[in-house]
């Protein structure tokens, strides 16, 4: 094994966040099961959220906070988060592009 | 902190260094603001990555010991022949190609504090920070007639690698009607619920393939740590006769000619035995004066997961102290979770801005069988009065009965967590 392996400094991806931006911060540990940014692997059970409106996840997130949609996990997550959170994390998720660019 | 440099200088590591040769000199010099990542696990691949998507002007070394990575979560998975070995394995190739990640693999010898290096086989690494992810170090100390052979006749799998192939190659050459054991460590330890489901995966596995084989499981835990009411039907009604579960039962004992294993009450001899020791911190924490003396686990500030010791190196994972973190379970998930908290926080650190405060997510799913599963999970926010993170008001749950949907998001969330971190 070569000591070092990676010299090749290649365009790094799109940068997923700003320190300023709370919707970065919040939705940043979402992608263990959404995917980074919102996209997830092809063929998962589990949705999406880059480039969604905004107002259909922050309603969404509502409804499963509320217990009005039924979940197994969404409903728990939701609760963790205030309206302004939820507000937050809608409008980053609906700014992402769906696809990651080549 | 001089109990630092006298711990590099006369501790356990400092024999390992004069044993191996380890030359001193710095290699990898820094071409402007770096940060060095020790642990290519969940929680330094995690930071690695995400320093690189917030501030692409920051290099990065990672330090990793192997070649490829190896996931801890869905081996049980492995071991219960549902996947395969190939299916956990990942290349580390797209940390560098696309997020210019200078990745070093090679064995550490050493954290040097002071120097804010690594110390590894090839040289020295030094950074303006440090993010350490360096896991768990199994301790066998209080079983008697531990020793090399026990080892091999007692293998732990409890990381991912050749013991995860050995003990499912063991199970395929178990007889009909033969006995399995499987050991659980006080609590707390890596993955709560990770020991539950390997009883209930190789229970699977047993009344599938092995008429008449049993498990029995001396635990040393008082009751099953997590998901206890789904785990205990799960063996009540789809493995009855299979799984024998005995809780307050330590470890205290083996035997590796006649492959029992010993609680005070009980003498198990098994065909197939799993032992799955206690653990500490890594042995790399203790040897750099990071875990304060008699402590098992190295304590942080989780604002920014800066070890309390020195306030330039980040700790993460399940080395970190949980009376220190804040109730969040040694899960894979919290450390990916961790990682990002502590990649914006050495990111504001190294561009003069103020770290946000610190939020995180946990959710672990478990199968208790082919087909179906059950999670748990919380959301977790920093608190000003405390100084730990605490679970925000109704987050915190469990699935109240087992099912097939978690059983297909388990390894969905699988595929996209490896991709947070590795693609």
């Amino acid at each position: 094994m070569p000591a070092v392996l990676a010299l090749t400094l290649a365009a790094p991806g799109p940068a997923v966040a700003d320190m300023s931006d709370d919707g970065a911060r919040l939705a940043a540990p979402c992608a263990g099961c959404h995917g980074t940014a919102g996209r997830v692997p092809e063929g998962s059970v589990i949705p999406g959220l880059a480039g969604r409106e905004a107002a259909e996840l922050s309603g969404l997130l509502a409804a499963y906070r509320s217990g009005e949609r039924p979940s197994e996990e969404m409903g728990r997550i939701a609760r963790g988060y205030d309206d302004s959170e939820i507000a937050a994390l809608a409008e980053w998720f609906a700014a992402q592009p769906p696809r990651n660019e080549p | 902190m001089s109990f630092t440099r006298r711990s590099i200088l006369a501790g356990g590591a400092a024999a390992l260094v004069s044993a191996l040769p380890v030359r001193a000199e710095r290699i990898l010099p820094a071409t402007g603001p770096r940060v060095v990542v020790l642990g290519g696990g969940w929680g330094g691949l995690t930071a690695a990555k995400y320093i690189r998507l917030l501030d692409p002007g920051i290099e990065v070394v990672l330090i990793e010991r192997r070649a490829a990575f190896h996931s801890c979560p869905i081996s049980n998975w492995v071991i219960g022949h549902l996947r395969t070995v190939d299916e956990i394995t990942h290349s580390y190739a797209a940390l560098s190609e696309r997020h210019g990640i200078r990745i070093l693999h090679t064995e550490v010898e050493a954290v040097d504090v002071d120097a804010k290096a690594i110390v590894t086989a090839d040289g020295v690494v030094a950074g303006d920070r440090l993010i350490l992810s360096p896991g768990v170090t199994f301790d066998y100390t209080g079983i008697d007639g531990w020793s090399e052979a026990a080892a091999r006749r007692f293998p732990a799998a409890w990381s991912p690698g050749p013991e995860t192939a050995l003990l499912r190659a063991r199970l395929a050459e178990l007889p009909a009607g033969g006995r399995v054991a499987l050991t659980i460590p006080p609590s707390p330890y890596r993955c709560p619920p990770g020991p539950y489901e390997r009883i209930s995966l190789i229970a699977a596995y047993l009344k599938q393939h092995k008429a008449g084989a049993t498990i029995t499981v001396l635990d040393a835990n008082q009751k099953i740590v997590s998901k206890g009411k789904i785990f205990q039907a799960a063996w009540d009604q789809l493995y009855p006769g299979i799984v024998d579960y005995r809780p307050d039962s330590p470890l205290v004992q083996v035997d590796a000619s006649t492959g029992t294993v010993s609680s005070d009450f009980d003498d198990v001899a098994a065909d197939v035995a799993n032992v799955i020791p206690s653990q500490r911190a890594s042995r790399l924490l203790h040897d750099a004066g990071l875990v304060p003396d008699g402590a098992t686990w190295a304590p942080v500030d989780p604002y920014g997961f800066t070890s309390t010791l020195s306030s330039d190196i980040h700790i993460v994972g399940d080395a970190t102290d949980q009376t220190s973190v804040g109730k969040v379970p040694k899960s894979g998930y919290i450390a990916n979770s961790m990682g990002k908290v502590a990649a914006r926080a050495a990111v504001a650190a190294l561009t003069g801005n103020e770290a946000p405060p610190p939020s995180l997510i946990n959710t672990c799913y478990s199968l208790v069988s082919a087909e179906e599963g059950a999670s748990v999970g919380a959301v977790y926010g920093y608190d000003v009065e405390t100084g730990l993170l605490e679970v925000r008001p109704g987050s915190s749950g469990v699935s109240s009965q087992r099912s097939a949907i978690v059983a297909l998001q388990a390894w969905d969330w699988a595929r996209a967590i490896w991709q947070d971190m590795l693609g």
